[in-house]
């Protein structure tokens, strides 16, 4: 293994790959930092730029666009809450108030570190066990998805702080809004009411502004002439040594961030879910085996710990399949299968043998690219602290444009703008009516994957739903859905 | 009767009109002919039953708590007319924009939509400091549009009636 470490090393230790990892750090992290902009789109838009490189420098760019993109939606979800990209729908939620307590910095420092870590994290898993996950990741068939979606969507009631009935409520609207469209199993469509641009469904990128930034704009907007002189929210760096907490505060999220950084390895080794699922799941487990549940929400690292840790895991699971089996499990692992073919590299078992240099070249552009992550956020610390002290009023209306233009630019589809104002009547009319809006987010996501796994396995099993529990792998996952269940109903009933 | 009115009961009222408009639709999809699938209005129907369980549910509570505060007769709390009334004309002035968006192109529209929203997320104890609106009004979607459209090859809606 040392021997390969050192030919990947060979390819990546050069000056100009070195400072491609640079660059794609940086553009990937402005991309993730700006609501609308994605990670997907900064790769989608520099994979024409490695048409002239080198297999391991074209790769060194995608992979650090793809570390800086998901890590940088962390700035905006904990300065603004509104989440730079969908795997950071979960920092904002104890990101913001513990930056609205005066503890900024904290907050950014234990994003950075634990989206490092997390990554690290999943690297490890991806070095050293990745042909093994991808035999376990192809036994998962119509049964077992359909298993985790639904034990998934039982985790909506960690995530309801005040009336379950209310969570269930947002988690199948969420589900609910999934339904427009073409239906994926038969091709019929839902709810479409004859217009073809409602037939390709809703993205999840103008449902997040919607939901996130268009309300927050409103709040905003609803309490401006109420509003006295406050104190402006700011980091203030004096004083401030490392990374802003205590070696006491990192030693105690140990368990959170090793479980947290397993469920986002786990749910990125999975086709198809990714890590806008795994950080919101990630949260609401940590926030069901906390002592302290209550504080959720208010402004805990445990919550932040969960989040970033868990987003920035999916990255290595994401490879995992793509490596060991040539299997996109989503939008950006597609990109980079796209990139390898365009070289004549087919990825797949045969990549750890016949490109053993290219596959060691790619872990340790992994590496290289956390480590960048790292340094490069530690010391944007001070400009990001800079942005706090531009006024709301200039801040969110210019947000708000990057956010529009985004969502714009993904299908160049006027109707996913409209989705946004949509989704931000949605956002303000739950806030007011005090139903909670990261429930409709899971439902959303994981509908879709319940849906289509379980007509799927229905078809399979031609009509017989209790085929779905000869799988092993299922009935762990429908045990685990029980005990979930349960566990919510004793939380209720102590209510 | 509505001085008691409750945010259950408005829940259980708007999401149970909703659940009936979904489940209506329901019937408007297309069945499968093929033997042994389930066909695409399946799922939602589902959907539509935990809906209305849920439904029920705060209905319920909605309507336990309506006797409980008439039978106390407190006063509601004060609404914030003015912030509502702003949230209306923000919501109005989006719609317009999105509207617009392909007409008068994104450089006009987002001019007038970020100097509105700037005016209206202004802070009350603030003086609305319109020259700086003015600046970022018109320099932001400058430079949005011509970084996208030159730099990232994503062009952005230029207007028809600007020939677009």
């Amino acid at each position: 293994m040392l021997e390969s470490f050192a030919l990947g090393a060979e390819y990546v230790f050069t000056v100009p790959c070195l400072a491609v990892l640079f660059i794609g750090v940086c553009v990937g992290i402005v991309f993730g930092a700006i609501p609308g902009l994605t990670a997907n789109m900064a790769i989608a838009l520099c994979l024409p730029l490695t048409y002239t490189m080198s297999m391991a420098m074209g790769m060194s760019l995608l992979i650090a666009l793809f570390i800086g993109g998901i890590s940088g939606g962390l700035i905006a979800a904990i300065l603004t809450r509104i989440p730079g990209t969908p795997s950071s729908i979960a920092t904002c939620w104890d990101g913001y108030p513990l930056m609205a307590k005066g503890q900024g910095v904290k907050a950014l420092g234990v994003g950075i570190v634990f989206s490092f870590l997390g990554t690290m994290f999943s690297i490890c898993i991806l070095i050293f066990m990745a042909p093994l996950l991808a035999d376990v990741a192809v036994q998962f068939g119509a049964y077992e998805y359909f298993a985790v979606a639904v034990f998934s969507l039982t985790l909506i009631a960690g995530l309801t702080a005040k009336s379950l009935s209310r969570g269930i409520i947002s988690g199948v609207l969420g589900c609910m809004c999934a339904t427009v469209g073409i239906d994926p199993c038969s091709n019929m469509l839902r709810y479409t009411f004859g217009s073809s641009t409602l037939a390709v469904g809703f993205n999840i990128l103008p449902v997040l502004i919607g939901l996130f930034a268009v309300y927050e704009i409103m709040s905003k907007i609803e309490k401006a002439n109420t509003e006295g002189p406050t104190i402006n929210l700011s980091v203030d760096m004096k004083g401030v040594k490392g990374f802003g907490f205590s070696w006491a505060e990192f030693w105690g999220q140990k368990w959170n961030l090793l479980r947290s950084a397993a469920i986002g390895t786990t749910i990125g080794i999975l086709p198809g879910i990714g890590a806008s699922t795994s950080n919101v799941l990630a949260y609401s487990v940590a926030k069901n085996q906390s002592k302290y549940p209550e504080k959720f929400g208010t402004g805990i690292i445990d919550g932040l710990v969960a989040s970033e840790s868990a987003n920035n895991a999916s990255i290595g699971g994401a490879m995992v399949p793509l490596l060991a089996l040539g299997i996109p499990g989503d939008t950006v692992t597609a990109l980079l299968i796209g990139a390898l073919t365009l070289k004549g590299i087919s990825p797949g078992p045969l990549l750890f043998i016949e490109n053993v240099d290219l596959v060691y070249s790619v872990f340790i552009a992994m590496i290289l690219a956390s480590v960048v992550m790292l340094f490069v956020e530690f010391y944007g610390l001070r400009v990001i602290a800079k942005m706090l002290g531009v006024p709301k009023e200039y801040l969110l209306p210019a947000i708000f444009i990057f956010c529009i233009v985004g969502t714009f630019c993904v299908h160049n589809n006027i109707m996913d703008v409209w989705a946004v104002l949509v989704f931000g009547l949605v956002g303000f009319a739950f806030e007011k009516l005090g139903i909670p809006a990261p429930p409709f987010i899971l439902g959303f996501i994981l509908g879709p994957l319940a849906e289509i796994n379980l007509r799927r396995g229905l078809m399979l099993a031609q009509g017989d739903f209790f085929k779905f529990f000869e799988s092993p792998i299922a009935v762990f996952f429908f045990v685990l859905t029980l005990i979930s269940l349960y566990f919510s109903a004793r939380k209720v009933l102590k209510k | 009767m509505f001085k008691h009115w409750n945010k259950s009961l408005s829940i259980g009222v708007i999401f149970g009109l909703l659940g009936i408009g979904y489940l209506a639709g329901s019937f408007f999809i297309k069945k499968t002919r093929l033997e042994g699938v389930v066909g695409a209005e399946f799922v939602p129907r589902v959907y539509v039953a935990i809906l209305f369980i849920c439904v029920a549910v705060q209905l319920y509570q909605g309507i336990r708590q309506y006797i409980a505060d008439c039978a106390k007769d407190e006063e509601s709390k004060p609404v914030n007319w003015t912030g509502l009334r702003n949230v209306l004309i923000a919501f109005v002035c989006i719609f317009v924009y999105v509207s617009m968006l392909e007409t008068l192109g994104f450089l006009l529209c987002s001019t007038v939509l970020l100097y509105v929203l700037c005016m209206l997320m202004t802070p009350g104890y603030k003086k609305p400091n319109h020259v700086g609106y003015g600046v970022l009004a018109v320099v932001l979607p400058l430079v949005a549009f011509f970084l996208f459209k030159y730099l990232m090859y994503m062009p952005l809606p230029i207007g028809t009636v600007f020939g677009g």
